[in-house]
């Protein structure tokens, strides 16, 4: 039995009595501490299943963010649900039961769990996953393919066997196929075209020929911010607008002379010795995870979260008076606009460079892979700068508030 | 029999994805239903991720044996496109729930409560007072409106 | 320095991106406004030259990859007629509505949250304009997003003159993201089922893979989409949040909404069920069909008499865009080019009256403060030009010759009798005229044959600003009802493409 799917299995058995306490119990404050176990939870559900970024950004996001969001939501509003009179809710059962077997209907034509010969592992993700889009049809600007690298052999790769038989319902092939051996993700080809060096000028270290000149091993990072970039800058956006509609609905004018509210906990020993002591370090962490993100799990969103957690940390301990002398809210809202701008002026520069928007290879014509590996990093920390900004600015709009 | 066991996790999903639907739904506490519409989200995270995985794959980042470089790129890796697509949606679920909740304490400040059953009734009579403020009435239509009460969209 | 027209579909969608991030920049007073009004002018300006753009180029088509990644792994825009006409319509409208705002918004938002608010509305446009303009089914989602989460914050900027908006609004947060996540889950499923993210490339893969059109998963896919593109489309009965958004949103949102939001979800569902899924396995294969006529008659009908009960002029306009976008969706669930060109002309035409119609309210609860079918009461002698706006739109809305109305209602009713056995359709487009009539009606009477409340004090007509906006739509609006060959052409092409893209 496949490892994975067992610890899956009781990973999720774990999460699905979480869910269902969450919606089913009465103090509010309860509900909210059991979201934050339900995202660490699903953060391990997500390592298990080997997506480090994806567990990373739940862990931080669902984790962190949401808990810190709806503790801040409790305050103003309350602290428990009233009583319904009827337990069950017959009408709701029925739309989602309906749903449900919707869904598990179409779940039977499904590639099953962990299926290597699935369309998706074949159709169009190879090229990206071994970073080697730009050759696919020899893109002007981008990389070009080295020696040897024969586009037909690579794009005759199809995803299909030689010898899957033409009846439907024999299956025994699947069990037996010499591509599951083989690691299918990483075509063949790849391993002779990857060390071969793109040029060797001196004092340049040969690099294996793919469009990021071998600088993004992590190749969730190359999706992220090169092939689907435009996604990303657009995500940023969404934060940024999450950010300002928090200001709009919620921020109220400060009074002449009214002070700084927030009750520091400055007479705590213990927490503001491990306070000071931990707080550089968290900064600096989440600067690595920011700037690390191209060669392991990390990138913007997620450093950028763990900076944010680090003010907020020091918020907490010293008060928020503290805070903005550190970080004026101007200054705030100034760098909130920033990483916006700073990634979508990476794309326009590219535009103004003469290339397309978001084509990266223009920052640096000699050598298109370090150009394209030099955009992304600036584009994760955009993200890095506006994620951070705005979850403090959402903390402080709703630690400002008059607890009601 | 092999078949839906290959799949059967995929239901597990489904049960998730339910019972965050039926939180929306049936809870009438606001702030249960926020949680409950990201719980609801989460399910279809977990469809994504799901499609990604391979047997006997790994992270998507590629390393190569330290003791023998030479060698082309480990593998079998797990497919990235999923992964990516995630971490899109994560984000954009977290700032659908910032905005969720600035409302919900917005509402708090309106209405002096946050279950949805009060709310609708408070808005009824809102709707009420308007119609009778707004309506071009003679005794026929409000002897109507008396009863009609709780009838609209 | 750069070469505008090759760049032309990214800008559209850049400008307004980075320019409503500098807006909160712009301080306090008019500059807000000022700027919004720039980036919107330029947006449509770009829009223009893109439809010419389109309309020169030899396929039809103009498409630009992001990133120069090739189209089939990176994100890919493409427009053809219906885009490009799509664009021109919230590139136009959003321009005319923001010059618009500027005294509504004077009036209605407290002035410390103007840059803030007009922000906002600027990314609300930036994500209008991305569903439009996008090829690649993911993009399509996250600007979704962009563009339900800034309408949201819009829509709840209303509170400040009446409490309902929170609660329409967190109704529309609730109901709109189930729809797109519904939306997510279809785009998964397909995703899982050809490989690609491309619509064009899935659309390949959907005609060309044997035996993926009967898959059970591709099934599921298409029904989820189809009930998620129904919630962000208003079709009745998943229109719930629609009325209480428009009726207390502030009165500018209110005409911006009308005029493009649901329009872009109609864009949505047009490249998903004749784009992706193409029209055979769409309409041939499944009963979407006559599921969608069924669903879209019963709107038109319901939503006309419960808008002939409504006191609040706001709201009897919302539940009528209800009705108006049953009208659209008739048209294209028939599935034939004049059924579809219909669509495609309703929705231009829809959007002019509308969003001058609600322009009209605006300029009432302006003067006002109050907007029912009491305080109109005499208004016809009061503010002539804008209940001639109003009447006029209303005029649209029935269907009356020389109006733009006239000519997407003329293509309806022919696409229904093209239909063997739909020809009762036909009697459900007249039908939604005569409770447009009464509806309009009672308006037209209140303002010209009644007497306003005695003690009620005297008011002036709408602000230059405000009418100008106005009437250049409604102009449009009959302008276009005269000279139709415009629209119409678009209309036909954009069918033709829609309809020919399947087999």
């Amino acid at each position: 039995m496949n490892a994975v799917v067992l610890i899956d299995t009781l990973l999720l058995i774990l999460v699905t009595i979480t869910a269902v306490a969450i919606i089913e119990v009465r103090n509010l404050y309860a509900s909210v501490m059991l979201t934050s176990v339900y995202s660490l939870l699903m953060a391990l559900v997500w390592v298990n299943m080997h997506s480090m970024d994806v567990a990373f950004t739940e862990a931080a996001v669902g984790g962190g963010i949401s808990t810190i969001l709806l503790i801040g939501t409790l305050v103003h509003t309350a602290r428990e649900e009233r009583p319904i009179k009827a337990r069950v809710h017959w009408k709701a059962l029925l739309v989602t039961a309906v749903t449900g077997a919707a869904l598990i209907y179409g779940t039977f034509d499904m590639p099953r769990f962990g299926d290597p010969h699935a369309p998706i592992h074949h159709f169009r993700v190879p090229e990206m996953m071994a970073q080697t889009v730009g050759f696919a049809n020899g893109t002007k600007g981008k990389q070009a393919p080295p020696e040897g690298f024969d586009a037909r052999e690579y794009r005759s790769f199809n995803g299909r066997v030689a010898d899957i038989p033409d009846d439907p319902t024999d299956t025994a092939w699947r069990e037996t196929s010499v591509l599951a051996q083989d690691g299918i993700i990483v075509p063949k080809v790849i391993g002779h075209a990857a060390h071969a060096p793109v040029h060797d000028d001196a004092g340049h270290h040969p690099h294996p020929a793919d469009d990021f000149n071998g600088h993004v091993p992590n190749s969730v990072t190359s999706l992220l911010a090169a092939y689907r970039g435009y996604d990303t800058m657009f995500e940023t956006t969404v934060i940024f607008t999450a950010g300002i509609s928090l200001i709009m609905l919620l921020r109220r004018p400060r009074r002449q002379g009214e002070a700084q509210v927030g009750a520091p906990m400055v007479d705590q020993a213990v927490l503001r010795v491990v306070t000071k002591m931990s707080v550089p370090f968290i900064l600096l962490f989440g600067l690595y995870v920011i700037t690390h993100g191209e060669l392991g799990p990390g990138g913007g969103f997620q450093g950028g979260v763990v900076i944010a957690c680090g003010f907020i940390l020091y918020a907490l301990i010293f008060g928020r008076a503290a805070l903005y002398r550190v970080l004026p809210p101007p200054v705030i809202d100034v760098l909130t606009g920033l990483g916006v701008l700073l990634y979508s002026g990476t794309g326009a520069a590219c535009l103004l460079l003469g290339g397309q928007f978001l084509d990266y290879s223009m920052l640096n014509r000699l050598s298109p892979g370090d150009g394209e590996s030099l955009g992304m990093t600036l584009v994760e920390y955009g993200v890095g700068i506006t994620v951070s900004m705005v979850m403090l600015n959402i903390f402080n709009q709703l630690a400002e508030e008059q607890p009601t | 029999m092999t078949h839906v066991l290959g799949i059967y996790n995929y239901w597990i999903y489904v049960l998730l994805m339910m019972i965050g639907l039926y939180g929306v739904i049936a809870k009438p506490n606001l702030i249960k239903q926020a949680i409950a519409l990201g719980l609801f989200q989460t399910g279809i995270f977990l469809y994504y991720i799901s499609m990604a995985v391979i047997d006997d794959g790994t992270a998507p980042v590629w390393f190569v044996d330290p003791q023998d470089p030479g060698q082309k790129f480990m593998g079998p890796y797990d497919n990235p496109l999923p992964h990516v697509l995630i971490l899109t949606a994560i984000v954009v679920s977290v700032s659908v729930l910032a905005v969720a909740l600035a409302l919900i304490i917005n509402i708090r400040r309106a209405y002096g409560t946050i279950e949805a059953d009060q709310i609708e009734v408070m808005d009824q009579q809102d709707r009420l007072a308007e119609f009778r403020a707004g309506a071009t009435l003679d005794a026929a239509d409000a002897a109507e409106l008396a009863g009609v009460g709780g009838h609209h969209d | 320095m750069i070469d505008v027209q090759a760049h032309l579909p990214v800008l559209i969608v850049t400008i307004p991106l980075i320019g409503g991030v500098l807006t909160i920049a712009t301080g306090r007073g008019w500059k807000p406004w000022a700027w919004a009004t720039f980036l919107t002018g330029t947006v449509f300006y770009l829009t223009l030259r893109l439809m010419a753009q389109v309309l020169a180029s030899k396929t039809g088509v103009v498409s630009y990859e992001l990133g120069n990644w090739p189209r089939q792994w990176g994100i890919e825009y493409r427009v053809d007629a219906l885009n490009a006409f799509i664009l021109l319509i919230v590139g136009g409208v959003g321009f005319i509505t923001t010059v618009y705002a500027k005294l509504s918004v004077e009036k209605e938002i407290p002035a410390d949250r103007h840059h803030f608010f007009y922000a906002v509305w600027v990314l609300a446009l930036c994500g209008l304009l991305g569903i439009t303009v996008t090829g690649d089914a993911f993009n399509v989602y996250v600007l979704l997003e962009i563009s339900s989460l800034t309408v949201y914050a819009l829509i709840a900027m209303g509170k400040d003159r009446h409490r309902g908006a929170l609660t329409a609004s967190l109704r529309y947060l609730i109901l709109g993201s189930v729809g797109a996540s519904f939306i997510l889950l279809g785009i998964g499923y397909l995703m899982m089922i050809t490989g690609t993210l491309n619509m064009q490339d899935m659309h390949e893969r959907l005609m060309s893979v044997p035996g993926i059109q009967q898959s059970r998963t591709v099934l599921v896919a298409f029904a989820f989409l189809l009930v998620g593109l129904s919630m962000k489309m208003a079709l009745f009965p998943l229109h719930m949040w629609l009325p209480r958004a428009y009726t207390y949103a502030p009165s500018a949102v209110s005409a911006l909404l009308a005029a493009t939001a649901t329009k872009v979800g109609v864009y949505m569902a047009f490249r998903f069920l004749f784009t992706i899924f193409g029209v055979g396995f769409s309409f041939g294969m499944m009963p979407s069909g006559l599921v969608l006529l069924g669903c879209a008659s019963a709107g038109i009908i319901i939503t006309g008499i419960t808008a002939i009960r409504q006191t609040n002029l706001k709201r009897m306009l919302a539940y009528s865009s209800v009705g108006q976008l049953g009208y659209i969706v008739l048209g294209f669930a028939l599935a034939n080019v004049h059924g579809v060109a219909g669509s495609v002309a309703h929705i231009f035409n829809h959007a002019v009256m509308k969003g001058g119609m609600f322009m009209a309210l605006g300029a009432i609860v302006y003067r006002l403060d109050r907007c029912d079918i009491r305080s109109v009461r005499g208004l016809g002698k009061q503010m002539p030009l804008t209940m001639a706006a109003f009447t006029v739109g209303g005029l649209g809305l029935i269907g009356f010759p020389l109006t733009a109305g006239f000519i997407s209602k003329w293509y309806l009713v022919q696409g229904c009798l093209e239909r063997p056995h739909m020809w009762p359709l036909a009697g459900v487009v007249l039908l939604g005229s005569l409770l447009a009539v009464v509806y309009i009606w009672r308006v037209v009477e209140a303002a010209y044959f009644q007497q306003p409340d005695p003690g009620t004090p005297r008011v002036e007509e709408a602000p230059l600003l405000m009418l100008i906006p106005m009437w250049a739509l409604i102009g449009a609006s009959v302008f276009f009802g005269i000279n139709a060959t415009f629209t119409g052409d678009i209309a036909m092409r954009a069918a033709r493409s829609l309809i020919g893209g399947g087999p």
